[in-house]
């Protein structure tokens, strides 16, 4: 059951112990965070009060640790080693874009508990103690962590741009295991994930990112009808500019088989659309 | 190869050795200044890598890159990297100081 509290935090289950109180799905464009004068300050501050309701969120519902799912552009996981999972079980957690640097705690406990959970239901999951996250964290978590998020970080790392990467459904039952886990442990957990929306980003289509696929995609979220997203084959997320959404079925899957998505907002900036939704 | 169509296709193996020259500008930003300053020095430390890309590369021509097929977010973050000094590394920024820390 899905509740409006009184500040809008939206709390789910609210009487439960474990299992995922709440999810987020949240752009993460390097131009939310350095805010290039060509971009409408008006809607990139409607981003950053998307970041910050994640942390005022974990703050509401009392979480043990918020998922952050994002990926790494070919940093840490360059061609070397491509792990198409990664759970990151050190503390610090560290992230760090364009002399900006960030120091969360880590939960190495819940973070291999995490790992184990999943092993036990059927996934492979890489992990790693210590590589420095990329933007895709940072670029949120910058605002989370001005908004005074408390809650220990377990990041998640996907493969969305080498492949052959998961399967958008694949990574939609990454969710559903987390989720699962969640609740044999009596973990409480919230979820957000970064990434999209449509964006081309080192290609000639770069100033065309699809627009209307966004639309098409937050109309099937705000519907519930999830499955129309995890039914696309990579290929056909690779032509829309939405490879990043693989993160978004993580978070979708964990809130369960019914999920309705609330849009906080969407505007399209001319090289991305940035959305942010929660569920 | 099944996936050459792609917007971002698998990454050819025999661009490993241009893909680890813009990765290692990428993460250590002492080399990707020295590549600033004389890129010949930089360039001539890669026998691996072919006259070809290092021509691109030398040249910031990332239309060419691309052409080439290398991977487009190897291209976009060097391109970030030089037109807006938007500094990309993150992989060797070294978090080694395993202690808890509150932001």
């Amino acid at each position: 059951m899905t509740t409006l509290a009184t500040d809008g935090v939206r709390s789910t289950d609210a009487g439960t112990k474990g299992g995922v109180a709440f999810g987020f799905c949240v752009s993460h464009a390097p131009q939310i965070f350095t805010q290039p004068k060509e971009e409408d300050p008006a809607e990139l501050a409607r981003m950053h009060a998307g970041y910050r309701a994640v942390a005022r969120s974990a703050r509401e519902q009392h979480v043990d640790a918020l998922i952050i799912v994002a990926l790494d552009h070919l940093h840490n996981h360059f061609l070397n080693l491509v792990p198409q999972f990664t759970i990151f079980t050190g503390s610090p957690v560290v992230a760090q874009f364009n002399r900006r640097r960030i120091e969360l705690n880590g939960n190495p406990t819940l973070a291999n508990s995490l790992i184990d959970g999943l092993l036990d239901r059927g996934f492979d999951p890489a992990f790693s103690q210590n590589e420095v996250l990329d933007h895709s964290f940072l670029v949120p978590l910058n605002f989370m962590v001005e908004e005074g998020l408390e809650a220990p970080v377990i990041p998640i790392i996907v493969n969305a741009y080498v492949p052959p990467q998961p399967s958008i459904r694949r990574c939609y039952d990454l969710g559903r295991a987390i989720a699962s886990w969640a609740e044999a442990t009596g973990t409480r957990v919230g979820i957000v994930s970064t990434g999209g929306m449509s964006h081309f980003p080192g290609t000639e289509r770069f100033s065309k990112p699809d627009v209307e696929a966004d639309h098409r995609v937050l109309g099937w979220l705000e519907a519930g009808d999830i499955e129309k997203l995890v039914s696309m084959s990579s290929a056909e997320l690779d032509d829309i500019g939405m490879v990043e959404l693989r993160t978004w079925a993580i978070a979708l899957g964990s809130r369960g088989e019914r999920v309705q998505a609330e849009r906080h907002s969407y505007w399209d900036s001319g090289h991305c659309g940035y959305a942010v939704i929660e569920f | 190869m099944a996936d050459e169509h792609l917007m971002y296709p698998r990454p050819q193996v025999g661009d490993f050795p241009v893909h680890r020259l813009l990765h290692d500008m990428q993460e250590d930003e002492d080399l990707f200044v020295e590549f600033l300053g004389d890129s010949d020095s930089v360039l001539g430390r890669y026998p691996d890598v072919d006259d070809e890309a290092k021509q691109l590369i030398a040249q910031h021509d990332y239309a060419g890159m691309q052409q080439r097929g290398l991977h487009p977010i190897m291209i976009v973050q060097f391109q970030r990297h030089i037109e807006w000094g938007m500094r990309m590394t993150a992989s060797r920024a070294a978090a080694t100081s395993v202690t808890d820390v509150t932001s």
